[in-house]
């Protein structure tokens, strides 16, 4: 049992490494950001507007927003608020990858569609990376977001096969039950305060 | 000696940790599967409390954007302190003076667990507050990314505090489990095949998200 434990805390370590390490420290560069350069060193944004013209498909944030990605060639996963969030007055959405955003403003007169481009600095490319959550976009992005839910299902596993490992091999074990003792208090303790506390 | 070192403070700070891995796993699987039970809040309670707040700061129409929204932050934290309540205050459209009533304030606070919706009255001393509840799910959530301090409760700033120590111990943990398996003549092979395969696929993947999206 202990080798097949120790197996497990190990090759679930190598497995997810790269990924860990890169939520570690994007999540640290999103924290400290202004420590990481803040907002600057990005370029200007860029603008172009575009013709719509012959696009004869419905006036629908979906099928609006598949045709001008599919036209224009915008790279990365496209975010489609729901009607009820649309402003009045145009189609708006994003195409998101790490490090480059483009927003879309189609408006609801006229046939054009105006694509802003923000390229980020290296700080932001982290923080968007650290931002892609739930599965949707193509195999390639859910591909990711699949490594980012084995990321976070070791991280409880370290945990557990990591608490049976040192109560195994550990002689004294008092100094491991003070640590485990303080984070599972403080933890716990913290959950409760806020769920709670007035 | 150095390999003993290395071993204990990976094994001591992971323990030092445990909570901290725990609350980030749920909380990281949570944002990629948002189940709508993760979301619940109970319905709101409504209860008074009578405050005194003489020197409210109000806003003006020859404020700009920027000072209205620090009169109205002044204001919310004011009220957050004559409650006795401890969290973030919101002071852009969720706070609001009434134009009809120049002695009604709306406050908007939050905090990781609760939200405060506070209507006071300077003419009655009075403040009305709409308090709605989140879950355990919600509060593990905010735990994920709370850094900073959390106005009004040291204990709750702590957590920024954890979240600097665990950063470091799982950083060091990656590195430091890497040597200790590396230092280990079995398992040496397939631990390479499978680290280099993954962390080739990870870097990959990262790389064609970022250039080609």
């Amino acid at each position: 049992m202990y080798n097949v434990i120790r197996r497990v805390h190990l090759y679930a370590g190598l497995v997810v490494l790269v990924f860990l390490m890169m939520y570690f420290v994007s999540g640290y560069v999103m924290i400290h950001r202004p420590w990481f350069g803040g907002q600057s060193g990005k370029p200007a944004a860029e603008t172009r507007t575009e013709s719509l013209a012959g696009y004869s498909g419905a006036r629908t944030p979906d099928a609006l927003s598949a045709y001008v990605v599919a036209r224009f060639q915008l790279h990365g996963r496209a975010n489609v608020p729901p009607p009820v969030r649309q402003p009045k007055d145009a189609v708006r959405f994003n195409v998101v990858r790490p490090g480059t955003i483009q927003q879309v403003e189609i408006p609801h007169a006229g046939d054009t569609v105006t694509i802003t481009t923000q390229r980020e600095n290296v700080a932001g490319i982290f923080v968007q990376l650290h931002r892609i959550h739930g599965y949707g976009g193509g195999w390639i992005w859910n591909a990711f977001v699949f490594f980012n839910d084995l990321a976070s299902f070791a991280c409880i596993l370290f945990a557990l096969t990591g608490v049976y490992l040192w109560w195994k091999t550990a002689k004294r074990k008092i100094w491991g039950v003070l640590c485990l003792g303080a984070s599972c208090l403080y933890a716990a303790g913290m959950v409760l305060y806020l769920l709670n506390a007035r | 000696m150095l390999r003993k070192i290395i071993l204990n403070l990976h094994i001591y700070g992971g323990l030092l940790c445990f909570g901290y891995l725990i609350v980030f796993g749920i909380s990281s699987l949570n944002f990629n599967h948002p189940f709508e039970f993760t979301r619940a809040k109970k319905a709101p309670i409504t209860w008074e409390r009578s405050v005194t707040l003489p020197d409210l700061p109000r806003v003006t129409d020859d404020m700009t954007s920027e000072q209205r929204v620090d009169a109205k932050a002044e204001a919310n934290h004011a009220v957050r302190q004559a409650l006795g309540l401890f969290g973030h205050q919101r002071p852009w459209q969720q706070s609001w003076w009434d134009a009809k009533d120049p002695n009604h304030y709306h406050a908007s606070l939050v905090r990781p667990g609760a939200e405060y919706e506070v209507d006071v009255h300077l003419d009655r001393n009075l403040a009305i507050v709409a308090e709605t509840r989140t879950s355990a799910w919600s509060v593990i959530g905010a735990l994920h990314g709370f850094h900073g301090a959390m106005p009004g409760s040291t204990f709750a700033s702590s957590w920024a505090w954890y979240t600097e120590l665990c950063t470091f111990v799982v950083l060091f943990a990656g590195v430091s489990g890497v040597y200790l398996w590396t230092a280990r003549q079995n398992e040496r092979r397939f631990g390479f095949v499978l680290l280099g395969g993954a962390a080739a696929g990870s870097l990959a993947l990262m790389l064609y998200l970022t250039l080609h999206g």
